[in-house]
Formats: structure tokens, sequence, C-alpha cells
């Protein structure tokens, strides 16, 4: 399908804070409680729409385990965009934001949107990071910041594209030199066209799961 | 100079790729000894559908840009039980593309594998040029192959067992578009990931200079990793083609990954230049190009920091 962008995003943060699942509630709609360990990168895609444009995400979601960590770390080239997750039930997954955030800092291009996400709003009764903390830590480092549910998908869209607006909005304002790839956007054949206004999104394309 | 598959154009799904892309590919391999196949028919990887395919032109794609210097061997598979039969509880085959690859062309062995996943399928699973239709495909996942054990479940029903570090398991029969020859690549591919390759003096059927060592005029006294390194530089022309493809049939029945050919490295990947292969002493202290060589053991230095993939 034509797009006018296409946006690399990669999906850091702690292993089991819903890194996956959100991707899959993103690109498929649905929730899959039990998810296999990520090795490597899985990929998803979906096209949304930004001020009338096309913009293809094309999501790299990466293992989270430490020792997979050097890995993880040569996957940030040429990503516009990521999403540090935590799980607001485990502190110690916030505790690790700044390592991730200092990983995330030194291999990814400066411009690079990162959207601070903490995952799994729905289980409120097991809270152990106060939202007020998932704020200030993003102000802090100067990071968008959203909680979610990747089982109820509260919020799950717009964490996508609030990042997609930003990362567009910086294209307008020449921010990003999109003729740079190092910058992870690609300008598609359909750059020139559409009218259309305001941000939703459209059907997507699958996500790794079910099958291999 | 080896270029890059020109694979400029937008990946789409549904339409074949230009001609010129393989024409592309198939310069790449031929001219860097990238080649999978026989040094002399650099065409043949890309009849058999498993050189220059649909993952290869993916991943070439602007879309991704992955690998561009590195050659694909990729193959379609169906993702089936461990006893052959579909998994899809529709009862509808599960196609997917296997494919390995080097994070950068001076490896010796692969050490990426991928997965694609067909979305629809064509007449033509083989994404070969002179087929005009062609399955659209979605990159599903990247593994270090260092995380992967590959190996034959069923050679008589051409079937595949791929395990994950995780423990998951999967099984995957070759397409049946594919000839019999294909699936003793991906046998061959398996057996070598598992045991590694080395070169040895000793082997009859390669023609060595007595010493590795000494005809650069280096310095005998040497440190190890120094001689590591030098050594390399001591695959002459004559030594590169009986490790390459084609140069006779002991040969390519012993080696069939076509990069031990020596890749000639050139470009941002391997700033050392020719011949820059990772050399490291094997397990039982021979010596001979890693199974999973670290990247950073690129010859000439460490490659730029967004280009070197820690694999």
């Amino acid at each position: 399908m034509a797009y006018a962008y296409l946006f690399k995003y990669i999906i850091i943060g702690d292993t089991g804070v819903g890194k996956s699942c959100l991707l899959l509630q993103f690109t498929d709609k649905r929730f899959q409680p039990v998810h296999d360990l990520t090795i490597g990168v899985e990929f998803g895609a979906r096209m949304i729409t930004i001020d009338g444009k096309q913009i293809k995400l094309q999501i790299w979601d990466t293992a989270g385990q430490e020792s997979f960590r050097s890995i993880t770390r040569s996957y940030y080239r040429g990503a516009a965009g990521a999403l540090l997750v935590y799980d607001i039930t485990r502190r110690d997954t916030f505790n690790h934001l700044t390592t991730w955030l200092e990983d995330a800092r030194q291999h990814s291009n400066s411009n690079m949107v990162i959207m601070l996400i903490g995952n799994k709003s729905d289980l409120e009764s097991r809270r152990e990071v106060k939202k007020e903390e998932g704020e200030a830590f993003a102000r802090e480092h100067g990071l968008i910041f959203m909680e979610t549910s990747a089982k109820t998908a509260s919020n799950v869209e717009e964490a996508f594209i609030n990042t997609a607006k930003e990362i567009y909005e910086k294209i307008q304002e020449g921010v990003f030199d999109i003729n740079n790839e190092a910058n992870g956007i690609k300008i598609g054949p359909q750059h020139a066209a559409s009218n259309a206004t305001l941000a939703g999104n459209q059907g997507g394309q699958q996500a790794g799961g079910g099958c291999c | 100079g080896a270029s890059p598959c020109p694979a400029a154009h937008h990946f789409s799904s549904t339409r074949p790729a230009p001609e010129g892309c393989m024409a592309g590919c198939r310069r790449f391999h031929a001219s860097s000894g990238c080649s999978l196949f026989l040094a002399d028919d650099p065409a043949s990887g890309v009849h058999l559908g498993v050189e220059g395919g649909i993952l290869c032109q993916l991943l070439r794609s602007p879309d991704y840009n992955l690998f561009p210097k590195s050659a694909v061997f990729e193959s379609n598979f169906i993702q089936v039980t461990k006893q052959g039969n579909w998994v899809d509880i529709h009862n509808a085959p599960t196609l997917v593309t296997l494919g390995v690859t080097s994070s950068e062309p001076c490896l010796p062995l692969p050490n990426v594998l991928l997965i694609a996943r067909l979305a629809v399928l064509g007449e033509s699973p083989l994404g070969r040029a002179d087929q005009p239709q062609e399955p659209s495909m979605a990159l599903s996942r990247l593994l270090p192959l260092r995380y992967v054990r590959l190996s034959v479940q069923d050679s008589s029903r051409r079937l595949l067992r791929v395990q994950v570090v995780t423990g998951k398991v999967y099984y995957l029969r070759l397409h049946q578009a594919h000839p019999d020859a294909v699936f003793m690549l991906w046998s061959r591919l398996a057996d070598i990931l598992q045991r590694g390759l080395s070169i040895t003096t000793k082997d009859p059927a390669i023609h060595v200079p007595h010493s590795l060592v000494l005809s650069v005029g280096s310095s005998s006294t040497s440190s190890p990793a120094q001689v590591r390194r030098l050594g390399v530089g001591f695959i002459t022309p004559g030594l590169r083609r009986q490790l390459t493809w084609g140069s006779g049939a002991r040969e390519r029945d012993r080696m069939p990954w076509g990069p031990l050919s020596v890749p000639t490295c050139q470009g941002l990947g391997c700033p050392g230049g020719p011949l820059s292969v990772p050399m490291c002493q094997g397990p039982g202290g021979r010596w001979g190009p890693s199974l999973f060589p670290h990247a950073g053991d690129c010859p000439g230095g460490p490659l730029h920091p967004l280009v070197l993939w820690d694999l």
C-alpha cells in the first residue's frame, strides 16, 4: 500500500512488561495473555493517517531480557520513534528506565521521539508505580508519557499514533532530515498527495504472533 | 567492485521485482565472491529460487534496507506439526519464507535467520523473475542464529526443525515447488551451523602453501592475535578459488555455504578490504572461520557503530 512516510519504531523495556502484547493489540487488535519470550526482533506494521497523509509504521519489537540486551542495542539504528515500556505493577521495571534510556540515547539518532509507557493500567489493585511518577520521569527526560493497557486496549492506539504525530511535527518543523535514512523516516511514493485532515487509523497488517 | 543489489524500487508485494534487481544481485554475488552457488553460473541460485528471491528483495527494499551487501539464502516452507500435518486450525497451509544471511558480508557464515510470512500465495512461491505472480510478504522475525538450532527432522519428508533458544520448536516442510536439491542445501547448512567449518593444511583437497604464517614477510614473533589476523592474508587467489563453490565437486560437498569463498568485503562493511575473513581457532585447535564470529573480529578495526550489528 502506498504511503507518504514510513516511520520505524522500536519497542524497548524490561522483559514481561507487555511490549509484544502492545504490538499485537495495535496491529491485530487482540490480546494474548501468554506470549513466548521474544528473541531477536518481531516485526509488525500498520498504516495510520496523520494530517491526511498515509503513514506506515514499521515496528520492531525487541527482546527485553538482559542477556539479549547487547543485541537489542543494534536495533536502534534508524528508529524514528521508541516506545519505552515499563509495568506499573513492577517497580523494578520502572527503576530500570534510566538504563534503557541511556541505551536508547546512545545508540539512536538524537531526534528519536521517545514515548514512555506505563503498561498494565488495568491492574490498578497491583499498582506499584504511581502515574505521577511516570509523568515526572517523562517530564524530567523530555519524553511523552501515557499509561496503557494492552489487555483492554486502553490508550494503545493513542500511544502509537501520538508518537507518530510528534515525529510528523518534527518533520514539519524541519527537525528531521527526511532524506537521511538514519533518522528512521522514509518518504513513500504517496508523499505528494492527500488532503484529508486529522489523525485516525486504518486497518492494519499483522504482527508477530501465531506462527513462527 | 561490489555494489548492493539495487532494489531501489518500492517493494510492492504483488508486483514482480524488476529484472534489474535480480541482475544486480547476480552481479554483486558474482563479483564479490558471495555467490552461494557455482562461480561460473551465478544465476543458478536464482533459478533454484534460493537466491535473489522475494525475501532478499524485501530486505533490500527501502522499507527495510537490511544487510544490503550480504547474500541471502531463502526458501519457502509450510509450517507443520512434528508429524508433518498443517498447523493451521482452518486446515490451510501456513506459508513462511525462511532465510539466512550475514549481518556483515565479510562473515564467513551466516549469523542471522529471517522468517517472513507469505500473505497471499501466487502461482509461483519461488519468487522467480521469469514468473509474473508473486506472493506478498511480511517480515515477521529476525533471529540471531546463535539462538537458533537448525536441524533436519525428516529428510524424506523434507522437514526442517527450527528450535529457538527458549525451547520453542517449529517444524517446516520445504514447499513442494522447490526441488530436492534445495532441501539438500538446507541440510548442509544445518550441518555446518551445528558443526562449524575449519580449514586445515592436512586436508589434501585444499592446496595450501606450507606455511600460513611466513609468506607475507611477517615477523615470526607475531602474537597469536597478529598471526590470527595475518593468517587471513595468506589465502591466495588460488586457495580462494578452491574454497569457492564450483571449484570442484569435493569442495562443493564440503562447503555448501558460499561466503566461505572469502568475500571481498568492500565498502562500509569491511574497511579492512579484501580477504578479510575473520578467523578463529576452533574447538579442536584448528584454524578456521568461526562458527558465529563476532562482527568485531572484522579486520581493519571497528566498523561504524551503526553498521556493526552485535549479533
